[in-house]
């Protein structure tokens, strides 16, 4: 948009670039007529805040700088629209922010000729306000549901840290309570020699720690491989079967609970072709608990 | 640097003031407004033409119509205005042959280096900031918004944005010209105002 061809023409005048006959025209209004002298003076007074802001052209800069930046009150005065101008904009900007309305009284300001700009303003400002409220709490609704979300999910995390704690402790109270030979079977093994008589002299007792445990007897046969299995029966002396098991290979593993203090002896029976039984061989041991 | 010196061709009697004034206005009280105009119109006539020193071509224009009157001329009421003119653009005219003759650059020739800052001039800028932040925080809101308005953007911007808010507020754009120059005058008058009162005299250097 440009200026009117009277503002234009009244700008040359006071910038200095009017032809004459403009000039006698602009001054003898002036002259007669009071509002006309005015609009010079408030254009002159307009010019300088427009320059002190760099809003003028450069060649009405160029003109404006030769006719009004002469002497040092004029730099006072461009200076002095330049600071007011600059502490004007800070002003209102800072005053975007309610804080303003204790200086001027709500129905003062609002009987301002300016209401219709400050209305359009406000309602303005309502929208953006009222846009920026919603998506500020559509984006906390978000923000809450993840938060929920994340509860959610930090909850169900515990309860599986808690559920495997709790596991973890049964188990650990279920090992704490077995048995320890449970736990940690404790397994005597021996070899012995077939035909042994129970003479002390020559046999050697089996010493067995007192308690639970196994008993592993190796029988060292003299005949290997003849039996693709075995029977073996664990008697005392006097005849009594404490065990029996059937082998694959000549060794058998007895509990220690079975096998007090005393003599005993293996009868061991292989198993040929057709499920008969021929004597594999005796051993005799003599078990002594402590 | 002022123009030619200012020959003084007459001297306004008591008679020849009474006499102008009563051209003026016959109410006395009147006539001292109008002259008061008029000597301000030709204060920035001479002023926009370039002198350097307009104020005294202002009184020296009066005293030339005075002169006038006092032998004889009359001015019509309805043309009093552009009497004064007609004269002060005989003395305008004068004055340029007189810059001329005595080869005096005129005005907008001359560029006097700025004045070195003292240390009163700082404290004075200080004062002068507290007085500027003073008198724009206690201008009134809608006069705040005025002016940031209308002192808003560059080019046809600029006037596009004058013109729009000469529409909102339902006032010509001369109007809203004035509006927005009264209320720079305020702060202006304000701030002058307030650094006169808190300014500091410099202590003069011993000797």
């Amino acid at each position: 948009m440009k200026r009117t061809e009277q503002d234009e023409a009244m700008i040359r005048y006071l910038l200095g670039e009017a032809t004459e006959d403009e000039q006698t025209r602009i001054e003898e209004q002036f002259f007669q007529n009071d509002d006309s002298y005015q609009q010079l003076v408030a254009l002159e007074d307009e010019l300088r805040y427009d320059y002190a802001q760099g809003g003028l052209t450069r060649k009405e800069r160029a003109s404006f700088e030769k006719r009004f930046l002469n002497t040092d009150e004029d730099r006072r005065k461009v200076a002095l629209a330049k600071e007011v101008m600059a502490r004007a904009h800070s002003e209102r900007a800072a005053t975007m922010v309610p804080a303003r309305a204790e200086r001027t009284s709500f129905w003062q300001f609002f009987s301002s000729p300016l209401r219709l700009s400050f209305a359009a303003s406000t309602a303005l400002l309502a929208v953006l306000g009222a846009f920026l409220t919603l998506h500020s709490v559509h984006l906390s609704d978000q923000l809450d549901q993840l938060r929920a979300q994340r509860s959610s999910d930090q909850q169900t995390a515990q309860q599986q840290v808690a559920a495997l704690e709790k596991q973890r402790a049964d188990l650990q109270q279920q090992l704490n309570s077995r048995p320890t030979q449970q736990a940690t079977p404790t397994l005597f093994s021996f070899v012995l020699m077939p035909g042994m008589t129970r003479d002390a002299d020559v046999t050697k007792p089996l010493l067995i720690p007192a308690g639970d445990g196994e008993v592993r007897l190796q029988l060292d046969l003299k005949k290997k491989g003849a039996y693709k299995s075995y029977l073996a029966s664990v008697q005392t002396i006097d005849g009594e079967q404490v065990w029996s098991q059937n082998l694959q290979s000549a060794q058998l593993t007895v509990p220690a609970k079975v096998l007090p203090s005393g003599d005993y002896v293996v009868e061991l029976k292989g198993i040929v072709a057709g499920g008969e039984t021929e004597n594999a061989g005796e051993f005799y041991f003599t078990v002594v608990r402590k | 640097m002022d123009g030619p010196a200012l020959k003084k061709d007459w001297t306004v009697t008591q008679a020849a003031f009474d006499l102008l004034l009563q051209q003026l206005d016959p109410d006395r009280e009147r006539a001292g407004e109008v002259y008061e105009q008029i000597r301000h119109k030709l204060t920035k006539f001479f002023q926009w033409r370039g002198v350097s020193t307009p104020d005294d071509y202002a009184d020296r224009t009066i005293d030339r119509v005075a002169r006038k009157i006092g032998e004889g001329a009359e001015i019509h009421t309805q043309n009093v205005y552009l009497f004064f003119h007609g004269v002060a653009i005989n003395v305008l005219r004068e004055h340029w042959k007189q810059v001329q003759k005595a080869d005096v650059k005129p005005l907008d020739e001359i560029q006097p280096p700025p004045a070195p800052e003292t240390g009163g001039e700082a404290k004075e800028k200080e004062v002068k900031l507290q007085c500027l932040d003073g008198c724009v925080q206690r201008l009134p809101a809608n006069h705040l918004v005025l002016i940031t308005e209308y002192h808003q953007g560059e080019g046809g911007a600029k006037i596009a944005r004058r013109n729009a808010l000469a529409e909102q507020l339902g006032i010509p754009l001369n109007a809203l010209r004035i509006r927005a120059f009264r209320i720079r005058g305020e702060l202006e008058s304000c701030i002058t105002d307030c650094v006169k009162r808190n300014e500091f005299p410099v202590t003069p250097l011993e000797k």
